[in-house]
């Protein structure tokens, strides 16, 4: 099973404040409908007065140029962050726990091959693959974001998972387990898995943070969330535009963005330190 | 007399005065383009950023004024016969190209049956022969004679009263047909013209240099030089005008409302309107919007002055038609289809949709920009409270302009500028049924009322006669609501105070300034 080392001191801390920071964007991005003072999508009538306002009253965070409610537009943007971010993980994980296992644990021309796909993946800067796959697309859209991040955001998982494989198949009782006739499957299932679980979800995390920076990356640029969908990039774009005269509307979601990303690497780190303090990833 | 009248008398002679007489020479004219110019030729030219630097390079038999009415440029004098069909041009004498060579009427015709075959071909399709010519069918345009070196004699398949602006625009001007052949493409990089200034360098992506031609007919230009920066940043363009390295530039995106309110930089501001309409165009030959009742209540749903005074920052003026104003023909008493969400309610119902049931969701078509992403989310959020779900899809230029052209979408945004101050540029071009697709009508709008009161305008002479059907024809197009009609265009410019006579007109626009004849200004300090 996994190792479980207690910790304390600032790592206990960096546990701790990054779980919260998760769990209020968390419960933000669930509780959104709940939560916002203002429709996120309609713009008021009397457009004149309400475009552009600055912090304060009725609108906490400010309104945009269409006179939306800033405060209610991040709520709802953090469905979207988390959503993507989260789940283009969970697939780009699944994907890379079965390359890794598949290559750690059979080994010769298989691990050749599928650690050398690994590897022509991992060469190219994610960002402008991102933006290249993008193109190819001709249509942006929040589902190709999507697809885009799982097909590029597996590989370290691939490489972690492998290292265990590899390690653990050399185990006195996984050999013993072998040597009383388990099959594959049931081995890697109850063995090899349960026993690479702390570095995956470390590696996992820390890929939810890269997921979340990348779809802002490719909205900001006007390849991800098209509206009305509302993503914290595509707000930060806009809001580049006004940050001479209203810079509340770059500023939020920058700083939604930041906080974020922030509390998942917090997050990762904890964890990382929780399971094995040697563990670098 | 008081004193104060004294000053006051002096001011207004000083204003009357020729402004050659005060004019001061020499000193070097700094602006920015937004992108390399694709070409210098004006037979392979298609956008504003070329030819703003060919009009400065080259001169027509004619060229417009500020109040954009055809006057001699290279032509002396012309006229046009009783029939309206042929028009007689008579050279300046003594115009020299800059590498020497005097001007001839064979030039002239060389030079049009050139273009035609460049990028350009519609501005001389109307001349008899011309479209055999360009199709490869024939050696020589039959429509343009050339009885002596001083003349040339243009026939018309048939009238077409704009002809004479036609002769103002850029594609028809005249090069020394000599250097273009021996030069081949090349002569699009070292271009020799007639005009006021002459090539110097051209560094790609970075700067083009013109200096002055002393030997211009009608005589040297008051700059020196004018150099043309190639910055594609706003901000940039911005920055180096306020640091003093630019003597004009455009005002950068969400800046306007900031510097109205600037007391020194507002005095430096001009806004100015802009032959343009932009507009959102239904596909009105397929469903849904093949219905005139719902094309009007998507007009009357969406709220023109809130994204002429919010997302344009008040420096547009809203549209009510076709015709800009300024443009002959605009019509001031048209009503058009107000903002009215409760008229748009009982418009939709009344075409089958009340509150929006059984309406599948709309795709509404943008090229990717700022300002058209701002204005399509408007529009999607105006019309859910209708109860109609818009779905918004933007394409980079080229994917976009390709669909539209192919009738592949809904409803798509589009502006129009005007190539020459005339109605036909806008109502034939843009509604006419021969014109669907990419020679304009990408609505595919046909309405055969509108067809005869376009074919008939068009072979009218100038005048209120032929301005009169285009008003009927706009009014017809504007009832059938082919487009939501947004906004017509205008032009912001930020000047410096001691630039003169910089013309600012309907046809141009910052930072190229394309129309404005350089040749005019001069630098007061």
């Amino acid at each position: 099973m996994a190792r479980l080392i207690p910790v304390s001191g600032a790592r206990s801390r960096s546990l701790l404040v990054g779980a919260v920071l998760v769990g209020a964007f968390g419960a933000a991005a669930l509780l959104a409908p709940a939560l916002a003072p203002h429709d996120p999508y309609a713009v008021p009538h009397g457009l004149e007065a309400a475009s552009l306002r600055p912090p304060g009253g009725t609108y906490p965070l400010g309104t945009d140029l269409l006179g939306r409610d800033l405060l209610s537009r991040i709520l709802y943007g953090a469905r979207v962050s988390l959503g993507i971010g989260i789940g283009a993980e969970i697939l780009a994980a699944t994907l890379g726990v079965l390359v890794g296992l598949a290559a750690g644990f059979y080994g010769g021309r298989l691990d050749a091959l599928l650690m050398r796909l690994t590897d022509v993946v991992m060469a190219f800067p994610s960002l402008v693959l991102a933006i290249g796959l993008m193109a190819v697309f001709q249509a942006p859209g929040l589902d190709k974001v999507f697809l885009v991040l799982v097909l590029l955001g597996w590989t370290t998982i691939a490489r972690v998972v492998r290292a265990e494989a590899l390690a653990l198949k050399q185990r006195e009782y996984v050999l013993a387990a072998r040597a009383l006739g388990l099959g594959d499957a049931p081995l890697i299932w109850r063995h090899l898995l349960p026993n690479a679980v702390g570095p995956l979800l470390v590696a996992a995390t820390l890929g939810v943070a890269g997921n979340i920076v990348a779809e802002a990356g490719l909205s900001f640029l006007g390849l991800g969330a098209q509206p009305p969908t509302i993503s914290w990039g595509a707000m930060l774009a806009e809001g580049q535009t006004f940050l001479a005269i209203s810079p509340w509307v770059a500023i939020f979601p920058g700083l939604a963005l930041m906080l974020t990303v922030l509390g998942i690497n917090l997050l990762g780190d904890g964890l990382r330190d929780r399971f094995d303090p040697r563990l670098r990833i | 007399m008081s004193p104060r009248a004294i000053v006051l008398l002096l001011s207004v002679l000083c204003l009357l005065a020729d402004p050659g007489w005060a004019a001061r020479r020499g000193g070097t004219y700094r602006l920015a383009l937004v992108t390399d110019p694709p070409t210098l030729d004006p037979a392979q030219a298609t956008d504003t950023t070329s030819s703003a630097i060919i009009r400065q390079l080259f001169d027509g038999l004619l060229e417009l004024d500020e109040r954009m009415q055809p006057v001699p440029s290279l032509a002396a004098r012309w006229g046009v016969s009783q029939d309206q069909r042929v028009y007689t041009f008579h050279l300046r004498p003594g115009v020299r190209f800059h590498h020497g060579r005097e001007l001839t009427a064979r030039d002239v015709k060389a030079s049009f049956e050139r273009a035609a075959r460049g990028k350009r071909p519609w501005v001389f399709e109307k001349i008899q022969g011309a479209p055999a010519f360009i199709r490869g069918q024939a050696q020589a345009i039959r429509g343009i004679r050339v009885p002596d070196a001083r003349t040339v004699e243009i026939t018309l398949e048939r009238p077409f009263a704009p002809f004479p602006m036609l002769m103002a625009y850029d594609a028809a001007f005249v090069v020394p047909v000599e250097e273009a052949e021996r030069l081949g493409p090349a002569f699009a990089s070292r271009p020799v013209g007639t005009g006021p200034f002459r090539f110097v360098a051209w560094r790609h992506d970075d700067q083009v240099a013109l200096e002055a031609f002393p030997g211009h007919f009608r005589g040297a230009p008051f700059l020196e030089r004018v150099v043309y920066r190639i910055i594609p940043e706003e901000t940039t363009r911005f920055a180096e005008y306020l640091a003093g390295n630019l003597e004009h530039v455009d005002v950068p995106t969400g800046h306007f409302r900031a510097l109205r309110a600037d007391p020194a930089l507002s005095r430096e501001l001009h806004v100015w309107p802009t032959l343009g309409t932009y507009a959102l165009r239904f596909t009105v030959t397929r469903p849904p919007f093949d219905n005139p009742t719902l094309r009007r209540a998507f007009n009357h749903a969406i709220d023109k002055e809130a994204i002429a005074r919010v997302i344009l920052e008040e420096s547009v003026v809203v549209a009510r038609g076709v015709l800009p104003p300024g443009m002959p023909g605009h019509d001031p008493a048209l009503v058009g289809h107000p903002y009215d969400p409760e008229q748009a309610r009982r418009l939709l119902a009344e075409a089958g949709h009340p509150g929006g049931r059984g309406l599948p969701p709309i795709t509404l078509h943008y090229n990717v920009n700022p300002l058209h992403r701002r204005i399509a989310e408007l529009v999607q959020a105006q019309l859910r409270e209708l109860g109609v779900t818009i779905q918004l899809a933007s394409l980079d230029w080229a994917a976009y302009i390709k669909l539209v052209d192919d009738g592949g979408t809904q409803w798509h945004r589009m502006g129009w500028i005007a190539d020459y101050p005339d109605p036909e540029n806008f109502l034939t071009v843009l509604f006419h049924s021969r014109n669907h697709g990419a020679a304009g009508n990408t609505s595919r709008y046909a309405n055969p009322a509108v067809d005869r009161l376009l074919d008939e305008a068009d072979r009218l002479p100038l005048g209120p006669g032929r301005l009169a059907k285009y008003r009927e024809a706009e009014r017809l197009i504007v009832a059938d609501a082919p487009w939501v009609f947004l906004y017509h265009y205008t032009s912001r410019l930020l000047q410096k105070p001691y630039v003169r006579d910089l013309e600012r007109s309907p046809l141009s626009g910052a930072p190229e300034m394309h129309v404005a004849p350089l040749r005019k200004v001069w630098l007061d300090r």
